[in-house]
């Protein structure tokens, strides 16, 4: 019997994943689940990722997680073991404010308006450290800037072709991405992910306390928007100081959740989940 | 006529006078059947290069002198290469003498590649031992051991030729090969070699995945265990030859007590790429939480010791060094040390990537 091939991980971050709008069918005459094409041209069916646990979800037979990394937000839903006994993932594994290394596969839903979500169904999650979750995010964005660098070399040549990538120096990985990219993408605005990729690693040590308490934030205004209008900044200030953070961390929090599209500001000083 | 010297990327028609440096016959399938094809090198005062001879006849031998005319040039394995098709004349010289320049391509251990079957190479001579071989035609002493540049090792095989430990050496020609799956290069009384000074930075380069390419021993590399495979545990080990034993004595060391040891294999990834590792027990205990023999002991002695085990390493960080080796299912990494970074150590794994944005 032919064995299948293991589907190596892809390191993206959520806002590459979150532009996507392209699908392949799989190989395997359409079965198994399609690849999901980036705009950096990343062909991935299955994503490692380490970032903190925003909010943790038990909707009866599913248990749905969001992960927050500098950029965004990934999407886990959970199964309970019940209906899946052999998930190797168990819900009790996520608690909010935790930062977990994931690697998982995707699955894609398309709406009527042909926007595309992504769900990640996790194979593996485990405890991991905001000195790890440094490391992914500075290799994460080194690899997405040599994407971007390879694309922009393939903007150059209507007749560009991974061979006279590779001799720039690119990978046979990164010259095919390039041209996925480029054919699939040609419009799309790389300036603003790398600005967005870029900003997260170059600040990533200053992240890590505004990573460690994004999920505690995001969590505590979701859970504390009683009559749907919002949290008070107060509120919220009150909270992060019993968590032992000050004024200015939760003034980057806010506007970190705000950048990724998680919060809005319902009312002057308010703030809501979107 | 053109020198070799002159050959630049892929030409349509060009003759040459060679003389043949060596040459091998294969048979390969085509679509009108199977066909036989010369291969191997050739050379004249400029220098040498493959060929590929689809028509030529049987007699030629390494040494004869050819004219070559209306051969062609293209690329293989991206080395330019001379075919010589149907169109080709090939005459043979008989009783002429050609002086030939050899050139070898100077290139790093993790370069390596049978696309080169000749090289230039240096390095520092580690490891070396020695033993008596006797061939067909000559025996001789046979001394062993690897040499290791600051991009990897290699096995390195040396007829006749003293090796000493720590010796930094240049060879000219060089011979690449594969064996058991490793890389390895040979050299001989007639290989060019030279004592040099050589000194590089002791800090091992960390490779990405997508960077080990080819069979070479002494590199080392980092990422995630994303998956342990379910064949692991306990194995029973011949302490002379290393080899796994089902039964309870090594058939070639009969008599020789087996040890117990540990085996697992996993899967690293770094996001450029995928690596199954295999480790044994010293690695093993590297990387399980109490880092003891003792404690591995312990989790093989409860039931689920792969359950246990799996606990500790899936999802972590770590850095391995070891060999790269080729098989069925292409390449695969025998671990030697296993490191699971902490603290600093990831710290500047990091900082590698974010300085390079201050560039």
């Amino acid at each position: 019997m032919e064995t299948r091939k293991r589907e190596p991980s892809k390191w993206i971050f959520s806002r590459e994943l979150r532009d996507s709008i392209i699908e392949e069918p799989a190989e395997d005459e359409g079965r198994g689940k399609p690849f999901v094409i980036t705009p950096l041209g990343t062909r991935v069916k299955r994503v490692l990722f380490v970032g903190n646990v925003a909010s943790v979800n038990d909707e009866g037979t599913i248990t749905k997680v969001t992960f927050s990394d500098p950029t965004g937000s990934f999407y886990l839903s959970i199964f309970k073991e019940s209906q899946f006994p052999t998930s190797r993932v168990i819900p009790d594994t996520f608690s909010e404010g935790q930062c977990m290394i994931v690697v998982g596969r995707l699955s894609t839903f398309k709406s009527q308006d042909g926007r595309v979500f992504f769900n990640v169904n996790p194979e593996l999650a485990r405890d991991s450290d905001p000195r790890v979750m440094k490391y992914w995010v500075s290799r994460a964005a080194h690899i997405a800037r040599r994407k971007s660098l390879a694309i922009r070399e393939a903007m150059k040549s209507e007749s560009a072709t991974a061979e006279n990538l590779m001799s720039l120096g690119y990978t046979a990985e990164e010259s095919e991405c390039a041209l996925r990219a480029v054919r699939g993408y040609p419009n799309y605005n790389y300036q603003q992910l790398m600005e967005s990729i870029e900003g997260s690693s170059a600040s990533s040590e200053a992240n890590i306390e505004v990573e460690q308490l994004k999920g505690q934030v995001y969590a505590y205004i979701k859970e504390n928007d009683k009559d749907g209008k919002g949290c008070l900044y107060e509120d919220i200030l009150s909270f992060v100081k019993t968590v032992g953070k000050d004024q200015a961390v939760l003034d980057q929090v806010l506007n970190a959740l705000g950048s990724a599209g998680e919060i809005y500001e319902s009312a002057l000083k308010r703030f809501k989940i979107i | 006529m053109a020198n070799i010297s002159e050959i630049k990327g892929e030409m349509a028609s060009i003759d040459l006078v060679v003389k043949v440096i060596s040459i091998n016959q294969k048979e390969a399938n085509t679509k009108k059947g199977p066909m036989k094809y010369y291969y191997g090198i050739i050379g004249d005062k400029t220098g040498t290069i493959p060929f590929t001879a689809w028509s030529m006849t049987s007699s030629v031998r390494a040494g004869d002198v050819l004219e070559l005319k209306n051969c062609s040039v293209k690329l293989y394995n991206e080395r330019a290469r001379v075919y010589v098709e149907s169109k080709s004349q090939v005459i043979l010289r008989p009783g002429e003498e050609m002086e030939v320049k050899r050139t070898y391509p100077s290139l790093k251990v993790k370069e390596l590649s049978l696309k080169d079957q000749y090289v230039t190479i240096e390095g520092i001579v580690r490891d070396v031992k020695e033993r008596q071989y006797n061939g067909k035609e000559k025996s001789g002493t046979l001394y062993f051991g690897y040499l290791e540049d600051d991009t990897g090792s290699i096995r390195l095989n040396s007829f006749d030729v003293k090796l000493s430990e720590g010796q930094a050496i240049r060879i000219k020609g060089a011979r690449v090969s594969e064996y058991n799956n490793r890389m390895r290069i040979s050299m001989n009384e007639k290989t060019e070699t030279e004592t040099i000074k050589l000194s590089f930075s002791q800090a091992p380069k960390v490779y990405d995945l997508c960077e080990l390419d080819s069979p070479v021993s002494g590199v080392t590399t980092s990422g995630f265990v994303v998956f342990v495979g379910e064949k692991g545990g306990l194995v029973m080990r011949c302490p002379e030859c290393r080899k796994t034993q089902e039964g309870d004595e090594c058939p070639d060391h009969p008599g020789t007590a087996l040890v117990r040891d540990y085996f697992i294999f996993f899967t690293i990834e770094d996001g450029t790429g995928t690596l199954q590792c295999t480790a044994g027990k010293e690695q093993i205990i590297s990387m399980i939480k109490g880092g003891d023999s003792g404690t591995l002991d312990k989790m093989a002695a409860e039931d689920p010791f792969l359950r246990d085990l799996k606990n500790d390493i899936l999802g972590q960080l770590i850095r391995v060094s070891g060999e790269v080796i080729r098989s069925r299912n292409g390449l695969s990494f025998r671990t030697s040390s296993i490191a699971v970074p902490e603290g600093e150590a990831i710290e500047q794994m990091a900082r590698a990537y974010s300085n390079e944005m201050e560039v």
